[in-house]
């Protein structure tokens, strides 16, 4: 038996190297006839093909509407398929024009008027002219000018007649009475009845109206047009919607949303650089040249594709085996060290437009709350400002951002980031040298001052984000030592947003976005009662300031508006920013086009009309 | 049986009810649909709560909203009448359902196969070698995959399986270290498979090595991995081989014409294998099926007129032979598509995201191994993970039958080993696997959800992990209801599958 | 080759127990003979144990261990955060499991996470061990409605998604350790109320069991004394296959982010955050996973052994072994030197079904 198997398994080994001997021409005699079939197929594109990582998965050919408002929605519809008269240069942030698509020109300045004009030739994908219409259209959305508040008068309350979702801001074309069309029907006026600062971006590209037309039953876009001028005086103080208006804001608020690539090709027209060519459902979009295309932003690949991958490890891991070719994780200092290790791969880092800062309430009847001490402003002053003595702003910034960019350095403003030539002058005489590094006795001396022992500080943050995390850590430690009692108010990340403003907490650490360009965030988050102001901070100075800056032209007018907000700030403690989130994104060799980091939303989506790839 | 039959259909219906109240309930208080709305500072942010809770229908509690739910998804019975209800990002449920089942179905399909016949495979040769080093081995490193998290295999998989074997497949030459380290592995795993005494172990490890050396440093030199390929001499190799191996265990050597039988479809596949190179170059899905049940019928053909006096046994055997010669066949023209396809993969051909390349262009053979190659890795990390339960089930299920009378009873009589394995040891293991395989489909179908996390494939699991993180309560329903159903009617065939296993199982109404 | 050791020690082991066996030992002492028979489980065993007292004593429960970092603390981090153990010389260093991101002792949360992790295992294991025995024990004994009752309430739970509840814990923040514990506890008891009803069905039809009813017994001493004791092994095996899941569910709730809520962690927890550091900072993605493998496997081997141990069949060892003589004269020569005077007929003879219940009555009598 034994030696039956020992013999079994020589055989066996031995029939496997004869096996060995005869399969060596297989190679051979596999690869002409291989070539029989290659030819078939190997003409395909793949050579001018770029394919992009991205998180989150396409769900509508309008981004514009508050559901649809996902970065990737905006990223594959605005720049790529949407000619406009200007767009945001990202890396610069500034405004450039496209006269081959059209012009606009400011006719007056008091009152400001805008002259649109769109360029003859300038078609959408199935060759129908962008005209006025469309601007109209565009307008109506951007303007919230049919919304009205209701019977009661107030908008923000059930009775509100709504038309469009519209994500965006609707406060500087609201300053807009219903524009004036030319005879030809290619230029659109717009007058507005206040300056106001952010005019040049207010204005977005929109949907082709003579598709919205179509869906909503009118007969063309001259109905479309009357609707909206009939409309025009009546919608913004009527109590019920006007079903005609309806049935046009219904199709455009749904009728663009789908996951798959539509059967009827005018659901997703182009009118810029690229058209979409195929959707695998939440797992790719395909790109392709819109032939149709006549502007100067011509396209040099021949496809992009974009593909969903929401773990940033699995992005990494296949921008590494050359499945994708441009990755834009979230930056950690793993993530940082682990691209930089690739080989082939050009890493391009920059900051975001994106600031983490901690903020303390002024209204919650906590510890930094005046009310708390009979309204005796100046007690709580000392213990915000003791409190904000103890951050270890530089520490954090050593365990968050410095691993990924070496030359970080802490944020020292709430409203420029370094890379603003503002930053330096405004930050040498804000007030932030006070909190320039940890001061512990300092603080306790404060805090003694103020006649307060051991206040009680509960801290919310957003605990999913190691960033927000590791920041709460150090800090907790730090602020203990000068006799704070800090308590952990840990929030998942579906949470801790509904929390912010309902004064459950005494100090948040969290990130604020700015949009890059316009001056309309600062009066949302330092007003009284502005959009974003959370902590209930409120300084009549700031207010009128804010006030000033939002009907200024002039950006140097601007600045310095803003510049004298910053230096009220810090000597009121409103709190503390403590550095500028580092962004990064990684490109394969073989790509062109793509140096700069993009700190917009729009990534390095801005410019897909310069994007090369080679072989 | 029809009345136990209705009876067991009724109650699993009534469990259906049970369970999908009872998720409803947990759905409910395991988020808040309108919570984005809440925080945010939207002028229009009243009329939007107003139309999600429109859409879901929030403003009736939760236990009175299930009934609403339940009406719609009632209809279900009528085809096309299906109503889920919508995810809050207005796409009817049963939409996502529509392209999330399919795409599951591919990832586990066959990771389940795979799973079951190699789990089978080894839980049998460990009970047969109980208390061996192999036995030990196997144990041991079944149990260390089971103990690894998913995603921690996932991660592993991906750099080892895709980055870096891609990377190898740029130059592939195996090194001397490497060409070391296989020998050495082939050289233990080979020894510690056929045991016995020292002196045989070391024999065996000796050959193993020397062999698999042997065939790395041909394979590396003859640059097989770049140009793979079976060529007739393999095909008629391992057709031999086949034949032999399955003659030996459905029908025994002696029976020479189950043999024969066997062979001549060997000789049949390999003509075929030639005579067939146009169609194969042409072909689609089906045209693969139906040279499958073409081999089958052949195989059967050449057993029934070879059969002899036991016919069956030898149609058996040359059918099953000839399925898997045709699918060696397959299996080298596949390998012909290969350098092809590796070109069009820019060289890297297997992948680590989703179930196949967006905008592949290619024939059946191309868009065959695309699928194989962004696949091979998810399924072999789920067929890691579930490997360890099969093995452990079937091996003591193994060693419990092996102690049976009737075992005893056929030794005792002068069967073969091979016969008491193969006709009387074996057949009734299985049965009680059949309910824990019957489970675990149901369960596998509810998406393997840290799979396809990792592998950005979008099926079941992710549907029902996103629903849950943004706190969409109907594709949680949905994907919920399918399992559930799902998992109900696999344990239902699990039972019907073992009474008729198990004549001693009696169904009683 | 080390596979050769444990057959002899087995081999030994079992014929010595072959005697006793006549003797008349409680099961309880049987049981223990064949699972300190198995190297396997002897080895996971004490490494669980270590583990587990490691856990606990370095940076304490609710006490200051005798490590000298809290995983709270934030020290300064030194060389880059990189583990200081060094093999050779063996030395610890200050941080030798290394640093995380802001400098918390890694060695530090690796404990603490190994804490909070075996918690969850425990209270898995505890709870749903309980209910499940309790539910398949009342369903198999009593039968009838109740047991109709019972399963189906079983087979409603079974098909709920154990990520659900994950989700639940994870939305409400309030919700800690242990809720996710109890939770999870609470529905993970189904495999085993089913496999206790089937041996409650099997053993209450048994003639110890006629024998003690006829004897006046009450429902509750037989279930307690007489039926429980012989399904004691299919409870224990499956608790421990049970505890050993219960890990990796952590493990992958956390990957999802559901699991055990920061600032507090787990293993499971400590991998899925520094799974981007796998290939810059390897330590804080092996060292936790080590101690998941570590736990995990322990508990399987565990299992498996009490597997064995509980299985009265056990001897068939001692059956393939006298099967194999004529191919194999070693294995001969040792069963023949450790079995003298042993008739060969007897040792042959197969554990039968009525083998089985000598067994059970023996341990019958034990349990009185």
């Amino acid at each position: 038996m034994k030696i039956r198997r020992i013999s079994a398994a020589a055989a066996f080994v031995a029939v496997g190297a004869v096996v060995l001997a005869a399969c060596s021409n297989a190679p051979g005699n596999t690869t002409p006839s291989a070539s029989g079939t290659s030819g078939a197929t190997a003409g395909t594109a793949i050579g001018g093909t770029i394919r992009v990582a991205e998180t989150n998965a396409f769900t509508t050919f309008n981004p514009l509407t508050s559901s649809g408002n996902t970065d990737i929605n905006n990223k594959v519809v605005e720049y790529p398929t949407r000619a406009w008269f200007n767009y945001v240069e990202g890396p610069t942030l500034k405004i450039v024009k496209d006269p081959s698509f059209g012009t606009y020109q400011v006719l007056s300045k008091d009152p400001l008027t805008v002259k649109y004009t769109v360029n003859k030739g300038v078609t959408w994908s199935d060759g129908v002219q962008v005209d006025a219409s469309d601007l109209l259209l565009a307008w109506a959305v951007d303007s919230g000018h049919y919304n009205s508040p209701g019977a009661d008068g107030k908008s923000g309350t059930k009775d509100d007649v709504n038309y469009f979702d519209y994500a965006g801001d609707t406060t500087t074309l609201g300053l807009t009475s219903f524009p004036e069309i030319s005879a030809d029907n290619m230029s659109m006026t717009l007058t507005y009845s206040k300056p106001a600062a952010d005019w040049e971006i207010a204005l977005q590209a929109d949907e082709p109206a003579h598709v919205v037309a179509k869906h909503a039953g009118l007969a063309d876009t001259q109905a479309l047009d009357d609707l909206f001028k009939k409309l025009a005086d009546t919608a913004p103080k009527a109590t019920a919607p006007d079903p005609e208006l309806k049935k046009v804001a219904d199709f455009w608020n749904k009728g663009f949303d789908t996951t798959t690539l539509p059967s009827d090709p005018s659901l997703y027209l182009s009118s810029g650089p690229f058209v979409v060519s195929d959707i695998q459902e939440n797992q790719s979009v395909t790109l392709i040249p819109n032939p149709k295309y006549t502007g100067d932003l011509k396209p040099h690949v021949s496809q992009i594709v974009m593909r969903t991958i929401p773990d940033a490890t699995a992005a990494i891991q296949a921008l590494q085996n050359g499945e994708v070719d441009v990755v834009a994780p979230q930056s950690t200092a793993d993530t940082m060290t682990a691209l930089k290790a690739l080989s082939g791969i050009k890493v391009i880092t920059g900051d975001q437009l994106a600031f983490d800062h901690i903020d303390l309430t002024f209204n919650n009847k906590g510890p930094f709350d005046p009310a708390t001490y009979g309204g005796d402003a100046a007690k709580a002053l000392k213990v915000r400002q003791a409190f904000l003595k103890t951050i270890p702003r530089q520490q954090i910034l050593d365990a968050v951002v410095t691993p990924q960019n070496p030359n970080a350095k802490v944020l020292n403003s709430q409203i420029f980031v370094p890379a603003q030539a503002a930053y330096a002058p405004d930050v040498a005489n804000n007030g932030s040298a006070a909190y320039a590094s940890v001061d512990i006795p300092g603080a306790k001396q404060l805090l003694q001052e103020a006649g307060v022992t051991s206040p009680t500080v509960r801290i919310m943050y957003n605990v999913d984000n190691p960033n927000r995390l590791n920041a709460y850590t150090l800090i907790a430690e730090s602020a203990s030592k000068a006799g704070f009692k800090v308590v952990d108010d840990a929030q998942p990340k579906d949470k801790w947003g509904g929390i912010l403003g309902d004064g459950s907490y005494d100090a948040s650490i969290f990130g604020w976005v700015q949009p890059g360009v316009g001056v309309s965030g600062t009066p949302q988050l330092y007003k009284t009662n502005g959009g974003g102001n959370y902590n209930g901070y409120s300084n009549p100075q700031v207010d009128q300031l804010c006030d000033q800056l939002t009907v200024e032209l002039d950006p140097a007018k601007q600045t310095q508006l803003q510049t004298q907000i910053d230096s009220l700030l810090f000597p009121d403690a409103y709190g503390l920013p403590l550095f500028q989130s580092p962004g990064v994104v990684a490109v394969s060799d073989k790509v062109g086009g793509m140096d700069q980091y993009n700190s917009t939303q729009s990534g390095v989506w801005w410019n897909t009309w310069e994007w090369t790839i080679s072989q | 049986m029809a009345s136990y039959l209705l009876r067991r259909l009724g109650v699993s219906l009534l469990i259906l009810l049970g369970a999908s109240f009872l998720v409803y309930m947990l759905v409910s208080v395991s988020g808040d649909p309108l919570m984005e709305y809440r925080a945010s500072n939207k002028p229009n942010k009243e009329q939007l709560m107003q139309a999600r809770i429109a859409l879901l229908h929030l403003n009736i509690p939760a236990p009175a909203r299930y009934f609403i739910w339940l009406s719609g998804a009632v209809k279900c019975v009528v085809p096309g009448k299906c109503d889920l209800g919508k995810a809050i990002s207005g796409q009817p449920v049963t939409a996502a359902l529509a392209s999330a089942i399919p795409s599951t179905l591919q990832l586990v399909t066959a990771a389940i196969l795979l799973a079951i016949i190699i789990g089978i495979a080894i839980g049998i040769v460990t009970a047969l070698r109980q208390y061996s080093g192999f036995d030990y081995t196997v144990t041991f490193v079944t149990f260390l995959f089971f103990s690894l998290p998913s995603f921690w295999v996932a991660v592993l998989l991906k750099e080892f399986g895709a980055i870096r074997f891609n990377t190898f497949l740029g130059h592939p030459t195996i090194g001397l270290t490497a060409l070391l380290v296989i020998a050495l592995l082939s050289g233990v795993v080979w020894a510690l498979i056929i045991g016995g005494t020292w002196k045989r172990r070391g024999v065996t490890f000796v050959i193993a090595a020397a062999a698999a050396a042997a065939v790395t440093e041909y394979l590396s030199v003859s640059k097989w991995f770049l140009y793979p390929g079976l060529g007739v001499v393999l095909i008629v190799v391992f057709g031999v081989a086949i034949a032999v191996g399955v003659t030996v265990l459905l029908a025994g050597l002696q029976h020479r014409r189950a043999l024969y039988a066997s062979l001549i479809t060997v000789a049949l596949g390999v003509i075929a294998m030639y005579a067939l190179r146009p169609v194969l170059n042409q072909a689609s899905f089906w045209t693969i099926v139906l040279l499958g049940l073409a081999a089958i019928a052949a195989g059967l053909v050449v057993g029934w007129l070879l059969g002899g006096y036991d016919r069956g046994q030898s149609m058996k055997a040359a059918a099953l032979t000839s399925f898997l010669v045709a699918a060696l066949v397959l299996l080298d023209r596949f390998m012909i598509s290969w350098p092809q396809y590796v070109n069009l993969a820019n060289g890297r051909p297997i992948g680590t995201i989703g179930a196949a390349t967006p905008n592949l262009q290619g024939d059946f053979w191309i868009t065959g191994l695309d699928k194989f190659s962004h696949l091979v890795l998810p399924t072999t990390a789920l067929l890691l993970i579930s490997l360890a339960s099969y093995t452990r089930y079937s091996r003591a299920s193994m060693l419990e039958v092996m102690g049976q009378d009737y075992v005893r009873t056929a030794r005792a009589k002068g069967l073969s080993e091979r016969v008491v394995v193969t006709r009387h040891a074996f057949r009734n293991a299985l049965i009680p696997l059949a309910t824990v395989v019957a489970f675990d489909i149901g369960q596998l179908l509810g998406g393997a959800v840290i799979t396809e996390n990792v592998f950005s494939i979008k099926g079941m699991g992710q549907l029902f992990i996103q629903g849950l993180q943004r706190q969409d309560p109907n594709p949680v329903m949905g994907t919920f209801l399918v399992v559930a159903i799902s998992a109900v009617s696999f344990n239902l065939i699990a039972d019907l599958a073992y009474s008729a296993l198990d004549p001693r199982v009696r169904v009683t109404a | 080759m080390s596979s050769q050791q444990p057959d002899r020690l087995t081999d030994t082991l079992d014929s010595r127990e072959v005697p006793e066996d006549v003797k008349g030992l409680s099961q309880g002492a049987l049981v223990r003979k064949r699972f300190l028979g198995h190297t396997g489980a002897i080895v996971s065993l004490v490494l669980l144990a270590l583990v587990v007292i490691l856990a606990i004593t370095s940076v304490g429960v609710g006490f200051h261990g005798w490590w000298k970092y809290n995983w709270r603390q934030t020290p300064d981090i030194v060389n880059g955060g990189h583990p200081t153990l060094k093999l050779f010389p063996p030395s610890l260093g200050d941080h030798p499991f290394g640093q995380d991101t802001v400098g918390r002792d890694y060695f530090a949360m690796t404990m603490r996470g190994a804490q909070i992790s075996l918690l969850v295992t425990v209270m898995v294991g505890v709870i749903s061990g309980f209910v499940g025995v309790v539910i398949g024990a009342l369903s198999g004994f009593f039968r009838g409605w109740l047991e109709s009752v019972l399963m189906r309430f079983t087979d409603i739970v079974i098909i709920i998604p154990l990520l659900l509840l994950g989700g639940v814990v994870a939305y409400n923040s309030k919700a800690n350790v242990f809720v996710l514990g109890g939770l999870l506890g609470l529905t993970a008891w189904t495999g085993m109320a089913r496999l206790v009803r089937g041996d409650f069905l099997s053993l209450r039809e048994r003639e110890f069991v006629d024998a003690a009813r006829l004897a006046g017994a009450s429902n509750g001493r037989i279930i307690f004394k007489h039926i429980l004791p012989n399904a004691i092994g299919v409870i224990t095996v499956n608790t421990t296959l049970l505890m050993s899941s219960a890990i990796l569910l952590e493990t992958s709730l956390s990957y999802l982010g559901m699991g055990v809520r920061p600032p507090d962690t787990s293993l499971g927890r400590l991998i899925s955050d520094n799974q981007a550091a796998f290939s810059t900072r390897p330590w804080l993605f092996w060292w936790p996973g080590l101690f998941i493998v570590i736990i995990c496997l322990c508990i399987n081997f565990v299992g498996d052994g009490l597997r064995d141990a509980f299985d009265p069949r056990q001897k068939k060892l001692v059956l393939k072994r006298v099967k194999e003589p004529d191919h194999d004269p070693l294995l001969e020569a040792t069963q023949a030197s450790a079995l003298p005077g042993m008739p060969l007929s007897e040792i042959v003879a197969p554990p039968t079904a009525a083998g089985g219940s000598t067994t059970t009555i023996d341990l019958d009598e034990g349990g009185r």
